[in-house]
């Protein structure tokens, strides 16, 4: 009995197993599972129910804890949470809306917080479009798909990691739907007008720049049609088309008359040319020598493609195309970027069935050595990562009990840069803005970070003429138009120095220190504003 | 094989090695997604490789339970309402999905 690939993994189960049998298989599907979520939530060092946000390195994140927890407060997604709008009611809730309540649901039912439940749900769904897509590959490359799930795991490090630390969240609860469509789009699939109708419904409900991928897809299968002259194919194409997109439009109705409102008239997220303020780092050459399977699955599927008329390779071939926006001014692509290892992994199992036949026997047995080899030698972020210290949450928790007013913030370490870090107030932060600051005589120049777009639109649909200019513009206010202020320990002498200037003013006039700690004081001002 | 269903539930302790009650309910919550969205990809993808039956189920569902949360709680006023019916769904997809696997 010679020794050969099977054997030398699928003998660890049992002896006698058949080569690549099912539970070998569900065996490394569990494995990368397993690896990859520990690399995700690697700022937990395996434990849950943490007093403090951990995993948390930018902004963002916080912002879609903040959207969550207030669902969970509200009850729906009505309206816009009021700390959202300096307080204000009856706004219309504009983001994507799927993620949200999904994380609702899930710190409801396991009783983990909130700042939890959505970091583990985005790392469940980062997993999940990985697996989809390798599966849905499998199709067409048998067992040498499997050979692609090692690249999976690249998604947990540096740079791609920053899809779940900065706070991508509702990009990637899009793209689960993205993913979705690449694979069913080749399946015989029951009902798939209605199928494929719903599924870009979610993606138009999750993030609506994965609806336009997923377009994108359909218009590279419009293209092979129209290059092979396969004119009867696509005029089969119609009807189930226009019963998909019937079912997108009914699904999806009211979000599109809210979106029409706000986003596509005032926004900037749904402007995929504005400049994306974020290290542009997530390419195909960060992928570093996978790069190499990679361009040689492309070059496989695109002679298939045009040589044998085979279009099951083009839902592979245009995420790889959809990786390459960035270059022609799509900046915003960037948030796809970062799931390359992920969208880019079908080709890597595509340039594995290149391989020699003979070899087959040895695909899952080489992926299961391949995944604990990459994981190992990779560097994940160190446990306890996260921007917000445990004493700075405290006082957020503690303000946020206190009362819904906007909160003033004199100086806070976590810089201008990431405000809405401090979302998780549940009141709207008002923050100094110290480039325009020249002295201090009772005003400050203030702005207010807000969810609201410019085209603030109130829940009957008409635009607000209320004056929300705080929201966007820098403006001189009294400290006094504030009931709390908060100073904070600050990395430049010159602020803590007219900080402590503004903080003796204050108390000398009757202001009460709520909440003391060595690194920030907060003072409630009603005292010495009465 | 069905019994393989079983290993969703330990992947949370696993991963979460130092909660094991909370990764009880993560597991239990996981496997539960697992079974019902397989029985759903068996259900639409009939001719489908298992594991693609499996994880576009998952994803399915996982995003059409989004949206009739949103649903719930636009109509309603609460989204917890539509736990009732999300699990009337899923036992009637486990019910057809199952048989027809």
């Amino acid at each position: 009995m010679g020794f050969n690939g099977y054997r030398f993994i699928g003998g660890v189960f049992c002896k006698g197993m058949r080569p690549n049998s099912r539970i070998v298989i569900v065996a490394l599907y569990v494995l990368v599972a397993v690896l990859l979520l520990r690399g995700i939530l690697a700022p937990y060092g395996g434990e849950l129910d943490n007093p403090y946000p951990l995993g948390y390195l930018a902004g963002d994140t916080m912002w879609h804890y903040a959207y969550s927890d207030a669902l969970r407060d509200e009850g729906s997604t009505r309206e816009l949470p009021s700390f959202f709008a300096l307080g204000e009611e009856g706004l219309a809730f504009f983001q994507p809306v799927i993620f949200y309540h999904l994380a609702a649901s899930f710190a409801d039912l396991t009783g983990v917080p909130t700042y939890e439940a959505t970091m583990i749900l985005v790392g469940f769904m980062g997993v999940l479009i990985g697996l989809l897509l390798v599966a849905g590959v499998r199709r067409i490359v048998s067992d040498w798909a499997y050979l692609a799930l090692p690249m999976t795991i690249l998604v947990a490090t540096s740079p791609f990691v920053q899809v779940f630390s900065w706070g991508f969240h509702i990009a990637v609860s899009g793209f689960v739907g993205l993913a979705l469509f690449a694979v069913l789009i080749n399946e015989k699939v029951s009902f798939k007008p209605l199928v494929i109708g719903a599924v870009l419904s979610f993606c138009v409900l999750a993030f609506l720049d994965a609806f336009v991928y997923a377009l994108a897809i359909c218009l590279a299968f419009v293209g092979f049609f129209v290059v092979k002259g396969r004119w009867g194919d696509m005029l089969k194409g119609i009807k189930p088309s226009l019963i998909a997109l019937t079912v997108v439009f009914v699904m999806t109705g009211w979000y599109f008359l809210v979106m029409s409102k706000t986003w596509f008239v005032h926004g900037s997220r749904i402007n995929w040319f504005v400049p994306y303020d974020v290290p542009w780092d997530a390419e195909i050459v960060s992928l570093g020598v996978w790069a190499v399977p990679v361009l040689v699955g492309l070059v496989v599927s695109v002679v298939r493609i045009l040589k044998d008329d085979d279009s099951r390779y083009i839902p592979y071939v245009s995420l790889f195309l959809l990786s390459l926006s960035l270059y022609i001014g799509l900046e915003r692509i960037v948030r796809y970027n970062f799931l390359l290892p992920m969208f880019l992994a079908p080709l890597v199992a595509i340039a594995a069935a290149r391989i020699p036949k003979r070899f087959a026997h040895w695909s899952v047995g080489v992926a299961f050595v391949s995944v604990l080899v990459v994981f190992f030698s990779s560097s994940f972020l160190a446990v306890g990562s996260t921007m917000m210290s445990p004493v700075e949450w405290y006082a957020i928790e503690e303000l946020s009990e206190l009362s819904d007013d906007p909160v003033l913030f004199v100086a806070h370490r976590v810089g201008t840069g990431q405000n809405h870090a401090l979302f998780g107030l549940k009141r709207t932060p008002v923050f100094v803005e110290w480039s325009e600051f020249e002295s201090y005589d009772g005003t400050l120049p203030v702005k207010a970070m807000c969810g609201v777009r410019r085209g603030i639109v109130t829940t009957s649909l008409e635009e607000s003429t209320r004056d929300f200019d705080l929201c966007f513009n820098v403006q001189n206010r009294d400290v006094c138009d504030f009931s709390t202020v908060y100073f904070g320990a600050f990395p430049n002498e010159q602020i803590n120095a007219i900080q402590n200037e503004i903080l003796n003013d204050l108390t000398s006039r009757g202001a009460q220190p709520i909440l003391q700690h060595e690194s920030f004081i907060v003072l409630d001002v009603r005292g010495a504003c009465s | 094989m069905r019994w393989l269903f079983v290993l969703p539930f330990f992947v949370p302790f696993a991963v979460f090695p130092g909660s094991p009650l909370i990764a009880a309910k993560i597991g239990a919550l996981l496997g539960l997604w697992c079974v019902t969205g397989y029985a759903f990809g068996s259900f639409v993808l009939r001719e489908s490789s298992w594991d693609l039956k499996l994880f576009a189920g998952m994803a399915f569902l996982l995003l059409g339970s989004g949206i009739v949360l949103w649903l719930s709680g636009i109509l309603t006023g609460d989204y917890r309402y539509a736990y009732i019916p999300l699990v009337g769904l899923g036992a009637a997809i486990l019910w057809f999905g199952l048989k027809r696997s």
